[in-house]
């Protein structure tokens, strides 16, 4: 988790929370949530750097005009919304207003996550370089999301791990984003799985971990199993 | 005035990029494959580009990956063009390095809205 960074998400909309909370949580990145654009600038001075995400029915017909303050401090912002109301016109309507993107409410937690990184490479670079490498808490264990590569820290340097299937490096970078905290197995079925969670069982994160601890060799042990709950990561 | 690089294996649509990008003040640099694109890239004076994915010789995603490990074109702000529309296409083009992706048939104005958006980030305005 990167404390300096926070998503402020506008939006009364209680369907939106459910579906891209849980990506937002499980990527490491501290959400707030308002109802009102007024409270979300008021609390833009409370943090450092941040992106927001505003619901375009939060902002009302004159929304364009509303985000001006956002657009004046330079404060990165997205607007989402629901297709088909004014199709193509509104979305270049927002960006013009000065939105990075304009990203439909029906979008998949996991297009939304590679939308997120692909602006934050853009807005906050430093944070960008941040997040893309994943350390554990004692070094002994690193991931790197651009090239999909793990390694383990041994003798003085750094051994690269078998290649890992895409489930096996999304379990993997889970861990190190969440370490020493007990995951139960259904947040990370949504976590790793997302939309697809519905479509596989709890069982298919036992396979999934199995399959990670051997290619960790002796490191596996460090994904340590919590009898009725899920997993843990724990570093000796 | 920015220089554009678009790389699109079909002709129509190159002349249609062409007509789309020029009026909304962006010179083209036109290439019809993925090789020729990265060839004309390294010539220099690109500031922005847009790929077709599926082109012969060298589609969009490995023309995407090259630009994005040469130290010398990591910050080249890239929309891609596809008629892919699943997730998972969409979400191997921003995994590879895009910052935007249009699926086909797009409109005009949606382009430049959106190349507008790059172009502000890059002019820092």
């Amino acid at each position: 988790m990167i404390p300096s960074f926070r998503v402020r998400l506008l939006t009364p909309d209680h369907e939106i929370l459910a579906r891209w909370g849980p990506p937002l949580k499980a990527e490491g990145w501290p959400c707030s949530v308002f109802e009102k654009l007024g409270e979300l600038l008021a609390d833009l001075p409370t943090a450092q750097s941040g992106l927001a995400l505003l619901d375009a029915e939060a902002l009302g017909a004159n929304g364009p005009a509303a985000v001006r303050p956002l657009r004046e401090t330079r404060h990165p912002f997205l607007v989402f919304g629901r297709r088909g109301r004014g199709g193509d016109s509104e979305i270049i309507r927002w960006l013009e207003a000065g939105s990075d993107d304009f990203i439909e409410s029906s979008t998949d937690g996991r297009l939304l996550l590679a939308k997120l990184r692909a602006h934050l490479r853009r807005l906050l670079p430093a944070f960008s370089d941040e997040m893309q490498v994943l350390l554990s808490p004692k070094g002994q264990m690193k991931c790197d999301r651009r090239q999909r590569r793990a390694w383990l820290h041994g003798d003085g340097a750094w051994r690269p791990l078998p290649v890992l299937t895409e489930m096996e490096f999304e379990l993997l970078c889970l861990f190190l984003r969440n370490p020493e905290s007990a995951l139960e197995r259904r947040f990370i079925l949504e976590a790793v799985w997302q939309e697809r969670a519905g479509e596989v069982n709890a069982e298919t994160v036992d396979k999934h971990v199995e399959a990670l601890r051997r290619k960790l060799g002796a490191a596996g042990r460090r994904i340590q199993t919590l009898y009725g709950v899920g997993y843990a990561f724990r570093e000796e | 005035m920015l220089s554009v690089l678009v790389a699109e294996d079909d002709a129509s649509l190159r002349a249609l990029l062409k007509e789309v990008l020029e009026p909304g003040g962006y010179r083209t640099v036109i290439c019809e494959n993925g090789r020729v694109a990265w060839e004309r890239l390294l010539a220099g004076g690109i500031d922005l580009a847009v790929l077709d994915v599926n082109m012969p010789e060298m589609d969009g995603i490995e023309l995407l990956r090259r630009i994005r490990t040469d130290g010398r074109f990591t910050k080249l702000p890239v929309i891609l063009l596809t008629i892919r529309s699943l997730v998972e296409d969409q979400l191997q083009g921003f995994e590879s390095g895009a910052d935007d992706y249009l699926t086909k048939p797009f409109n005009g104005e949606m382009l430049l809205a959106r190349l507008k958006v790059l172009e502000r980030r890059i002019l820092g305005s």
